[in-house]
């Protein structure tokens, strides 16, 4: 077999095993990337939680503009200001669901982070969707 | 052979942005004294055409690019400052800002920012707990400052009367141990130890740390 | 006598030599391949990360590259349709490499995914030194084989 006929025969023979492990393969990526990044949930799941606050990431002005009802601010510009009234109100067990503005938002990851690691909370959950989620899913 | 050589050369770069950039990428170290970051990206039109900025957007509402005007002619320099508001942020900070001209408005060029303000304490350990009916006794919470950082604390106080805290040891501004426990281990607790600190002077960071008699 | 000895010796111990970068590099591929194949939704990810195909092609791409990496790997260590797998690393090596260099260039923030998590770098420095390392490699054993072509032509047109 020449050369590149051998190449060609290789990259023909690898699609042998990658038709399988594309349909079973316990980690394979989903085809679509709607899919939820780690420590996302839907609205639909955020809902359901028992024991919810919701925390709101944005900046200062579009939270006093509109926030989910019951919402405390929490974002980076004001960490220190604004982590005293989450901190006080928490209770173990309690569920911290943090949204931002939409779907690109890594603030809401950041924040999540931050407050793990700060508060020792381990329920931090992230509204997949964020505000605008939130907004389209109202009567 | 020769198709061998000729895919070897076949340049796979996605179009990019006309503007030749003296850097994209930005990094620097700041504390949460300090306001805010600038970081300038140059640039020129190498091309023999007018480029106009098309598209200037940041990943962040707290990176501000700013720009002194939209259409640049052959050969013609221009720079794009972005600010970099350090709020009360920590840790690592990246942001992008994407810069698309009209050669190419769909394929934008991104300036990252890198911005590390550390920690300027240490704290351990983030629980304490006790067992119910258990003993009551000592357990240590440690505030270091790092190599640096002068950092006093304000203020100590606990959310539930059940346990109490006070300074074991203290080194002024580099290490205090506070010696917590609860009161009694009768019935299950949870309470947040509360540590104001003085930095930064204007909005003081408080820490906590979760109290359990479980 | 001596000289024939020697050459001969010389050239057996380059073949011992191509052996070995054979087996050293077609493990390599054989082990990046089988890293890569633990966690494809990652690798999806890293390659979405060059922002040069779109997502859909990002999960092609991460479930068939690994099992061609491996396939072709052991085609080295082998010998089995060892020519084809050399070219089929070479080619992906330049690729990749070329990719490197366009995210390198719009100052992407990529952590590399060729061994999986366990050795990611955004240091571009590192990245290239390593990567022309291995096309170095690759294309010494393309030499040798080149050479050996060569020889055995020779040898042929030698008919007493």
């Amino acid at each position: 077999m020449k050369p590149w006929t051998q190449a060609a025969f290789l990259c023909g023979l690898a699609l042998l095993p990658a038709l399988p492990t594309a349909i079973f393969h316990p980690k394979k990526p989903a085809w679509t990337r709607e899919a939820l990044a780690p420590g996302e949930i839907t609205l639909d799941t955020a809902l359901a939680l028992p024991d919810r606050v919701w925390l709101d990431a944005r900046k200062a002005g579009d939270y006093v503009a509109g926030h989910i009802p019951g919402a405390l601010p929490l974002n980076e510009d004001a960490w220190n200001n604004l982590l005293p009234a989450v901190a006080l109100q928490f209770q173990p067990g309690q569920n911290l669901v943090i949204y931002c503005d939409s779907l690109e938002c890594n603030t809401s990851h950041l924040v999540a982070e931050r407050l793990r690691r700060e508060l020792g909370a381990e329920n931090v959950f992230i509204l997949k969707g964020g505000w605008l989620t939130w907004q389209k899913n109202q009567p | 052979m020769k198709l061998f050589a000729l895919l070897l050369l076949l340049p796979l770069h996605a179009g990019l942005a006309g503007l030749t950039w003296s850097t994209t990428h930005f990094s620097a170290k700041a504390t949460q004294a300090d306001k805010e970051v600038v970081a300038r990206f140059g640039f020129k039109n190498d091309t023999t055409k007018p480029l106009t900025i098309t598209h200037l957007e940041s990943s962040c509402g707290c990176t501000v690019p700013q720009l002194a005007k939209k259409t640049y002619a052959p050969g013609e320099t221009g720079e794009i400052v972005a600010y970099f508001t350090i709020g009360q942020r920590m840790g690592m900070q990246n942001s992008t800002i994407q810069v698309a001209t009209s050669d190419a408005p769909r394929k934008p060029t991104a300036l990252r920012l890198q911005i590390d303000i550390p920690d300027p304490l240490e704290t351990s350990p983030l629980l304490l707990t006790w067992k119910r009916g258990g003993e009551a006794k000592d357990q240590v919470f440690t505030v270091k400052a790092k190599p640096g950082f002068s950092v006093k604390i304000a203020e100590i106080s606990v959310s539930n009367q059940q346990f109490t805290a006070e300074i074991a040891t203290a080194k002024e501004g580099s290490r205090y141990d506070i010696a917590v426990r609860p009161k009694n281990t009768a019935q299950i607790g949870f309470g947040l130890l509360i540590i104001t600190t003085d930095y930064p002077a204007k909005e003081p960071r408080v820490i906590y740390a979760q109290l359990k008699v479980e | 006598m001596a000289e024939k000895s020697t050459v001969a010796v010389a050239a057996s111990s380059g073949r011992l030599a191509e052996r070995l970068v054979g087996w050293i590099f077609g493990g390599l591929f054989i082990y990046a391949g089988g890293l890569k194949l633990l966690d494809p939704a990652q690798f999806a990810v890293d390659i979405a990360n060059y922002q040069l195909v779109s997502w859909p092609f990002a999960v092609a791409a991460a479930i068939y590259l690994p099992w061609l990496e491996i396939l072709a790997g052991l085609g080295l260590v082998t010998g089995w349709k060892r020519s084809g797998a050399l070219r089929v690393l070479i080619f992906l090596m330049v690729i990749f490499v070329q990719a490197l260099f366009t995210a390198w260039v719009r100052g992407l923030n990529i952590e590399c995914g060729c061994f999986g998590k366990a050795l990611a770098t955004s240091n571009y420095a590192l990245l290239f030194l390593r990567d022309g390392a291995i096309l170095a490699g690759l294309f010494w054993l393309l030499y040798r084989e080149w050479k050996s072509r060569l020889a055995l032509e020779s040898e042929a047109l030698v008919v007493p």
